[in-house]
């Protein structure tokens, strides 16, 4: 990788606060910051949360509208529901 | 800024990649840019001699992130016409070349990158033309180009010569 690709890539890091950078001697070091990671994955663990929740929601509907379509066709047909 | 046009040309054994810039000044001046401290540090890095050290100096590239410093071995000097020098271990031992010659009144600045096996010559070719326009820009005293301008949309240009 370039340099400048480097210096890019370290930039965008340090304005999201993912990375922070602190002077050592001659040397810079950019240290990982795990908070903005954890917030993301706490934000991800809820988004899949209530997404289960919601798919569990449309299963008992699904159920539920399959029954009460058997229910009605067997009120016609009343002959069919024992065939 | 206009969309930078990439320039650079690799070798046919992929050993070498080259690049040119034609200024419109004498070569002294030209050499001025390429070695004078005052004048590198505008478009690449301070530097100055290490103590008791005749054959390696201390940079610092101003206009990276964090400022990072290294270390420069000088293998050749020749006032006002070739530079040879290798970059330290932090950026993977890079052995460039500077070459100038006298066209009339202007000058032609020719870098080589000898490269090593297993660089990715489509990440140093933008870099080299961000910095050959930062140092056309800072002698000029134009605004210094944007490598966003430069990476990855000159990628293709360094990959397809492979």
């Amino acid at each position: 990788m370039s340099r400048p690709a480097v210096s890019r890539h370290l930039r965008v890091l340090r304005q999201a606060g993912v990375v922070s950078d602190r002077v050592s001697g001659r040397q810079r070091i950019y240290e990982l910051q795990p908070g903005p990671l954890l917030e993301l994955r706490d934000w991800l663990d809820a988004f899949g949360t209530r997404w289960e929740l919601n798919l569990d929601a449309l299963e008992t509907e699904v159920h539920r509208s399959a029954r009460d379509r058997r229910l009605a066709k067997s009120d016609h047909n009343p002959e069919q529901e024992s065939a | 800024m206009r969309t930078p046009i990439p320039t650079g040309k690799l070798s046919e054994d992929g050993s070498r990649l080259t690049l040119e810039r034609t200024f419109g000044v004498g070569i002294e001046d030209v050499w001025a840019a390429v070695s004078e401290p005052a004048r590198t540090a505008r478009w690449f890095a301070d530097w100055q001699p290490i103590e008791g050290d005749d054959s390696r100096v201390r940079y610092q590239m101003l206009h990276e992130e964090g400022s990072p410093e290294g270390i420069m071995t000088i293998e050749a000097c020749e006032p006002p016409s070739r530079l040879v020098v290798i970059t330290d271990e932090s950026i993977g031992s890079w052995r460039l070349e500077l070459t100038l010659t006298a066209e009339g009144d202007r000058t032609r600045l020719r870098l080589t990158h000898h490269l090593d096996p297993g660089i990715d010559v489509g990440d140093v070719g933008p870099g080299w033309e961000y910095y050959l326009d930062m140092l056309t820009a800072a002698e000029a005293g134009e605004p210094l180009p944007s490598f966003e301008d430069y990476y990855p949309a000159q990628r293709d240009h360094y990959t397809d010569q492979r």
